[in-house]
Formats: structure tokens, C-alpha cells, sequence
């Protein structure tokens, strides 16, 4: 004769959590019967009891949920400092890399146009004004004619004076 | 076979759903009961259901970028909740040898008090009692037997949430609840019969 087994946990642990029996011994055992009901009953008030030891009033959850907005608005402050910190910092760097490597290359000065003219003109006074025979003393005054011409005022002024003498 | 014990999962929300900075206090507002109550129930401390609850918030707060709707909302706070539970107890016991001392049996904060019931005296009074029972047997269990047995039985989530929430296979969770199932009946039996 085959000896029936009673509920196993699996079961059992299946049936209390709402499922259907697997086999049909819960209908024919008394004890597993009265250990299902009992179980059940006890677990069945679990759920409500948990709620209601948790049904808090309402200025509860308001007072939790401006503690976790706090919470949150610090850290984000927080956050922002940082990031703030971080940017102003990664800023200083670049600009001093930059300063750096500017430092580093040679300095190049803008290169004036050469004026042929104005470079003939400095070589002729140059030469005039250098130990000049006197034969060559009328090509030195007219040496400083042109000079004055390109430069303006004093010569022109002085070749001025000079014709007016000659009058 | 499908039985009651694999409940389908529910439904999941489509991407990122409600985790924007802006309407995180819309998040705080639909699930800071749950979280609580579920941290209560794992820690069985109001105050300290109250601090975990904000630091729930704040670190699912910190880490919104990472949820991408592949689980529920609810199953993702529940999942940060559950994790900061598990330090909190972690730490507790750290502290059992200070506590040692002077402050009597670490047990006592185990004791959760149930409000009182509202009418019909003698009934509510018998299954006050009943409860407290169960209540006390579901204490002596093994951390992880306890936390699986009061998510199904008192929080009354299917169990494919509570291996989503507890980071287990579902046949390991359904192991920890059956050996939790039996030791509660012949904790039960033995408290009956007494």
C-alpha cells in the first residue's frame, strides 16, 4: 500500500501564495487542510497590518519628501560649485598654455615696405653729407632740395629764404 | 506550469518614464509609501525607514541617467531600497559588540508595533495576536529568507519582482521562500501547540 505524502513546502509555500493545489491530497488530508487554513490566516492579515502600521499622516510624507528636495537641492549646489570649479580651472589652463606657447615662438615685427626711393634718397644724402668735395657743393645743396621736397617744411622754407636772397 | 508563484511581470514603462529632474518630485509623491513601507518592513525601524526612504530617493536621484526603463520604476527604487537595507543591517551587526554592552539584545529593535486595529475587540485582539506571531517567527528567519518571505506575504509582490528587486534567479528566490514557508509553519505548529 502506497503511504501518501503530505504537502510538500514547495507546495505549500504554492498554495499559500494563491496558487492551485497540484494534486488532489489537500481534499482528502485533514492536517494539511488545517495547516493551509492556518497558515493562511496568518499571513492574510500581514498586508493590512503592514499599512496600517505604515499609514502615516499626511504632513509625514510632505515633511519626507521637502527633506529629500533639500537633500537634493544641496547636492545639486554642490554639483554646480564643482562644475563651476572644474570649468574655471580648465580655463586657467588653456590660457596659460596658450600664454606659453605664444612665449615660446620668436616675436616677428612687422616688415616695412621697402621704399626704393626713399632708400635712394637716404644713400645720396648719406653721401653728401659725407666728406664732400667742394666741386660737388651745388649737388649737395640740390640733394638737400629734394630731401626737403619728400620731407617738407624746414628745407622748403630755407630754399625759400635762399631764392628770395638771390632776387 | 504557470501558478501564482509566477505571476507576469508588470508592465514596464517605455524609456526613462518620470525620470527627468523636474518632475522627480512627481517620482518621490507615487512611490515614497511603498519604499518606505518595504523599508520598514526590512528594517523594522520607522526612523531609520524614514532616513533610508530619503536616501533612496537621493541616490536614485544621482543615478536617474542609468535607469533606462528595463524593469519597473517601482522595482528600481524598491531594488536601491533594498541594497541600502542591506548595508544598514550590515552595519547594525558591525555595531552588535558596541551594543553588546549595556544595551541589552540587538532583537528588541525587532519588535514592530502594530497599531490598534479599529473595531470588533475580541476578533481584532485574536488576530493582533496571530500576527505578532508571524511577525516574531518571520524575525528569527535568515536575512534573506525574512526579506523574500515579508516581500511576498506583507508587501504581496509577485515573485519575478522580488528576484528583480533582490538582484536573484527566480528559482533561487522560490527556494528561499519555500525553506522560509516551512520554517514559519513549524515555528507556527510549535507556538500553537505550547
Amino acid at each position: 500500500m502506497e503511504i501518501e505524502k503530505h504537502l510538500s513546502d514547495e507546495e505549500l509555500a504554492n498554495l499559500l501564495a494563491g496558487g492551485n493545489p497540484q494534486s488532489n491530497h489537500l481534499e482528502r488530508c485533514k492536517s494539511c487542510q488545517l495547516d493551509v487554513s492556518f497558515l493562511r490566516a496568518s499571513l492574510s492579515s500581514m498586508p493590512e497590518a503592514i499599512r496600517s502600521a505604515t499609514d502615516l499622516p499626511h504632513f509625514f510624507w510632505q515633511r519626507q519628501r521637502a527633506a529629500i528636495q533639500s537633500r537634493i537641492a544641496v547636492q545639486e549646489a554642490s554639483r554646480r560649485s564643482w562644475a563651476g570649479l572644474v570649468w574655471a580651472s580648465a580655463a586657467s589652463l588653456i590660457l596659460i598654455a596658450a600664454l606659453f606657447l605664444n612665449g615660446a615662438k620668436s616675436p616677428s615685427r612687422p616688415q616695412a615696405q621697402a621704399d626704393p626711393d626713399q632708400d635712394l634718397l637716404l644713400a645720396v644724402e648719406y653721401a653728401v653729407q659725407s666728406d664732400v668735395p667742394e666741386s660737388l657743393a651745388p649737388a649737395a645743396l640740390l640733394a638737400e632740395d629734394i630731401r626737403s621736397a619728400v620731407e617738407g617744411s624746414p628745407a622748403t622754407s630755407r630754399h625759400q629764404k635762399e631764392k628770395a636772397n638771390e632776387n | 506550469m504557470a501558478t501564482a508563484l509566477t505571476t507576469t511581470l508588470e508592465s514596464r514603462p517605455t524609456a526613462r518614464q518620470g525620470l527627468e529632474a523636474e518632475d522627480f518630485d512627481n517620482v518621490v509623491r507615487q512611490h515614497q509609501r511603498q519604499v518606505y513601507r518595504v523599508l520598514f518592513l526590512l528594517t523594522h525601524n520607522a526612523e531609520t525607514a524614514d532616513t533610508l526612504t530619503q536616501e533612496t530617493f537621493l541616490r536614485a536621484y544621482q543615478s536617474r541617467a542609468s535607469f533606462r526603463g528595463e524593469c519597473a520604476l517601482n522595482t528600481w527604487l524598491l531594488r536601491i531600497a533594498a541594497n541600502l537595507a542591506q548595508d544598514h543591517g550590515r552595519n547594525r551587526r558591525a555595531g552588535f559588540w558596541k551594543r553588546l554592552v549595556g544595551f541589552g539584545d540587538d532583537t528588541t529593535q525587532a519588535q514592530v508595533e502594530f497599531p490598534d486595529p479599529l473595531p470588533s475587540p475580541e476578533r481584532v485582539l485574536l488576530a493582533r495576536k496571530e500576527l505578532e506571531a508571524v511577525w516574531k517567527t518571520a524575525m528569527s528567519l535568515p536575512a534573506r529568507q525574512r526579506t523574500i518571505f515579508l516581500l511576498r506575504f506583507a508587501e504581496e509582490m509577485s515573485l519575478p519582482e522580488i528576484a528583480d528587486v533582490m538582484g536573484l534567479r527566480m528559482g533561487s528566490v522560490k527556494t528561499h521562500l519555500f525553506r522560509a514557508v516551512s520554517s514559519v509553519r513549524d515555528k507556527l505548529k510549535e507556538q500553537r501547540w505550547r
